[in-house]
């Protein structure tokens, strides 16, 4: 688990520090953003209330919680 | 045009998309090869060559002039498509040099919308006085081209000729077209691309933008556009850096977008007055002078 | 300006008309009639805002007589010309069925009081015992709205209430996100902070002691603050990836005051001493996720693919993938097929059941431990899930229909002591859910 964690944050840090650095470049021209206006390519999906109730799903039946953000409105299921 | 031009069709085939942009092209050249200042068979040139005598204009050009007389008279004067021989006296490349009051001083008397004699369908040029058209030649092909294309097909198009666009409604399934301005940074140089753009959501209508991202003059810390003022022949002072307005066609955008800058500091102002949906970048915060 | 304002729009409306005219000409009278005022009436301005509506109705199901859940959402969603939102979100969740109560099997039947204290229930021989009284309708409110700050950044903010007859919440939230590189990149922050108030049934009962009649008080109060920090890079044309750093801290009332633990003798394994005794969680949670989301579009298909990772001071530790395959089936139709792997171990003070005086001292009605629960989502279990969305293209919106079958199994618990060993203590959970979903804009 810890070597994991470690892991995990280095890979997190790389992808944050490189774009500014400037080792990489990353990114696209503003011309070059027809695949990813789309809405199936929202990271919260095409249909952002689906999202939502998958995380009240695992949130009143798992312990582990948190992630994509936080909705708004907690329950009293766990 | 100087600037690249682009047609966005949706729901098109191949064949069409190419008669279409085959349309936009031979409009856009069309226009430009009978209004072009840089161009010596251009009908302007026509016009600069008959030493002040009586010309008879064609229906379209005598219909530009019209337009042209009509936004004079609306401006107070500001608005003055004669103002083009200032250019001699001002280089907009960010250069410090301000030119000598007696250059300025020698190229007034020949502005002056007033000083032309325009008794439609005659057109008279004093001797040494120009006609520019370029703040309006663009949007007029705009909204031109766009005419054209809706007559060749029902498909949703969008004509965009350099940052001044017009659709023909919405998008096939009643979408939006997503168009962003770029807002110029303060710290952006020529060639660095912008940082900040407004993203919104056009039905109907056109888009305008008027500014002077790379033509533009510093003098004593102050920043002036390259909108000269045709009574003191300088820059236009406090005027925002750029300005979109949004309205039923490219040609009245433009306008609205020329004038509004032509008031200066007032412009943001102005445009509210005026009740136009309009975008404004770095709006100028520094005290005016007088002069 | 000589003339007034409405005066100089029209006077340049109609100005452009006059040259625009013969332009229009043989679809003038066309485009004149389909653009009906906007033409002619100068002080008519193009239209910039989009509106969106969202609705969802989820059924969940679980096996063997426990949680069945209908929860049907609705949102509607407007962005102005200036690129402002307002949000506005109504929930509605039904609840029924049987849920554990924390108490161990037995190889006889059991009997048990509801928290109400108003009637029993009874548990067959062998069976892991569930509270069938589980009822509730929960009704949730959640306003949003968003904003440009300068040229590069983005403010959103929050309100949310929840109510149920036994539990109310509050939150706000604020975040704000900053766009650099040509918005290829982009820094986010967030705050939400939770305020909840819990009114049980039957009272607050004092943890980790025998269950009875008497309660200590009638309600208690919770409260969470979480902060969020991420980071959203656009890698290339066809993928997007996000990291999200969250922390957050839980204090006040963090106990279940519905669910208890059984007190079993050591060597028999039966049922002993105060028999029932009331779980008892830290007043405190302190939890750390890190959450890492790619969306890679392929020549035609989209690609979600996601891992938590998550840590708190209970000595929860989680590992979660998901894995999202949309594939387009043309005409705008899709299936998505997706796989979502979740492995958690248990919490530091889990505990199936209280051994007799090792655990709790029934003499004494005490126990040296601080804290102790049986409740399922604390112990260390695999939760896997395999669902299929099927989508729908219409003229204007999206609508889906997405199948999911959901299994949580737990391992059996070692050093089960005497009669406990034959018998199932931990059973699969296994849920189904159906969900239907509908997206348009207009």
């Amino acid at each position: 688990m810890n070597l994991f964690r470690r892991l995990a944050l280095a890979a997190g840090a790389c992808l944050l520090l490189a774009p500014i650095s400037g080792c990489v470049t990353w990114g696209v021209q503003p011309w070059e953003r027809d695949l990813l206006a789309k809405p199936a390519m929202q990271l919260s999906g095409s249909m952002p209330l689906e999202g939502a109730i998958d995380d009240h799903i695992y949130f009143s039946k798992e312990a582990a919680t948190g992630g994509r953000g936080y909705g708004g409105g907690g329950c009293g299921c766990n | 045009m100087a600037s690249p031009c682009e047609v966005l069709l949706e729901g098109a085939d191949g064949h069409m998309a190419r008669h279409l942009s085959g349309l936009a092209q031979a409009e856009a050249l069309r226009i430009e090869a009978r209004y072009s200042r840089y161009r010596s068979d251009s009908l302007v040139a026509q016009w600069h060559a008959s030493q002040g005598q009586p010309v008879e204009l064609d229906g379209e050009s005598a219909r530009l002039l019209d337009i042209a007389e009509r936004c004079h008279a609306l401006s107070a004067g500001l608005f003055d498509i004669t103002s083009g021989v200032l250019r001699a006296a001002w280089r907009f490349d960010g250069s410090q040099q301000a030119p000598e009051p007696a250059q300025i001083a020698a190229l007034l008397p020949r502005v002056g919308f007033d000083k032309l004699r325009w008794q439609p369908p005659w057109l008279s040029v004093p001797q040494g006085m120009e006609v520019d058209l370029g703040g309006l030649a663009k949007e007029y092909a705009v909204d031109r081209t766009l005419a054209l294309l809706r007559q060749a097909c029902a498909c949703p198009v969008l004509v965009n000729f350099g940052g001044d666009l017009a659709v023909s409604g919405p998008r096939a399934d009643g979408e939006p077209w997503q168009v962003g301005i770029a807002a110029a940074s303060p710290a952006a140089a020529p060639g660095v691309a912008d940082t900040a753009t407004t993203v919104l959501a056009l039905r109907s209508g056109a888009l305008a933008t008027s500014g002077d991202a790379h033509r533009h003059f510093t003098h004593a810390g102050r920043r002036y556009s390259h909108i000269l003022n045709p009574r003191t022949g300088w820059p236009v002072e406090g005027a925002p850096r750029a300005v979109t307005v949004a309205a039923p066609t490219c040609t009245e955008a433009g306008l609205l977008a020329t004038l509004a800058l032509l008031q200066g500091h007032h412009a943001q102002a102005w445009l509210q007055a005026q009740g136009a949906t309009h975008w404004v970048s770095e709006p100028v915060t520094e005290e005016s002078t007088t002069g | 300006m000589q003339l007034t304002s409405g005066s100089l729009r029209a006077a340049l409306g109609s100005a452009v008309s006059a040259l625009l005219v013969p332009a229009l000409a043989p679809a003038a009278a066309q485009a004149q009639t389909q653009a009906g005022p906007k033409a002619t009436d100068a002080a008519t301005s193009p239209d910039t805002t989009t509106w969106q509506a969202e609705g969802a109705v989820l059924l969940y199901k679980e096996g063997a007589g426990r949680v069945t859940a209908l929860e049907p959402v609705v949102s509607l969603r407007r962005v102005d010309g200036n690129e402002r939102a307002w949000g506005l979100k109504l929930t509605l969740d039904a609840l029924t069925g049987a849920s554990p109560n924390g108490a161990v099997a037995q190889p006889g039947v059991q009997t048990f009081t509801t928290p109400s204290g108003k009637s029993t229930y009874s548990t067959p021989a062998g069976r892991m015992p569930l509270d069938p009284t589980f009822r509730d309708t929960r009704l949730a409110l959640a306003a949003t709205h968003e904003r440009p700050v300068g040229a590069a950044a983005r403010a959103s903010f929050g309100l949310g209430v929840s109510a149920e007859h036994d539990f109310a919440s509050v939150t706000a939230s604020a975040a704000l996100a900053y766009d650099l590189a040509q918005k290829n990149t982009t820094l986010s922050l967030g705050v939400a902070l939770e305020a909840d108030r819990i009114q049980p049934e039957g009272g607050v009962p004092q943890g980790l002691q025998a269950a009875g009649p008497a309660r200590a008080s009638g309600t208690a109060t919770r409260q969470v603050a979480d902060l969020l920090l991420g980071v959203t890079q656009v890698m290339n044309r066809r993928w997007v990836t996000q990291l999200n750093l969250g922390l957050g801290r839980g204090t006040g009332h963090q106990s279940d005051p519905y669910k208890v633990l059984s007190v079993v003798d050591g060597t028999s394994g039966l049922l002993t001493g105060d028999r029932l005794v009331h779980e008892q969680r830290p007043e405190q949670r302190t939890r750390v996720s890190l959450f890492w989301q790619n969306k890679v579009h392929l020549t035609d298909d989209v690609v979600d693919a996601s891992y938590r990772y998550y840590s708190d001071n209970w000595g929860v530790r989680a590992h979660t993938l998901d894995l999202r395959w949309r594939s387009e089936l043309g005409s705008g139709w899709y299936l998505e097929p997706r796989v979502r792997l979740h492995r958690q171990s248990a919490a530091d003070f889990y505990r199936p059941w209280l051994l007799e005086s090792t655990e709790w001292d029934s003499a004494v009605h005490r126990t040296a431990l601080t804290a102790a629960s049986a409740d399922p989502r604390l112990a260390a279990f695999t939760g896997r899930t395999l669902g299929l969305k099927l989508g729908l293209p219409l003229r204007r919106g999206e609508f889906a229909v997405r199948l999911e079958a959901y299994r949580q199994q737990q391992r059996q618990p070692a050093f089960a002591p005497g009669a406990l060993r034959g018998l199932e203590l931990a059973p699969a959970l296994t849920a189904a859910t159906v969900f239907v979903g509908y997206v348009r804009p207009f």
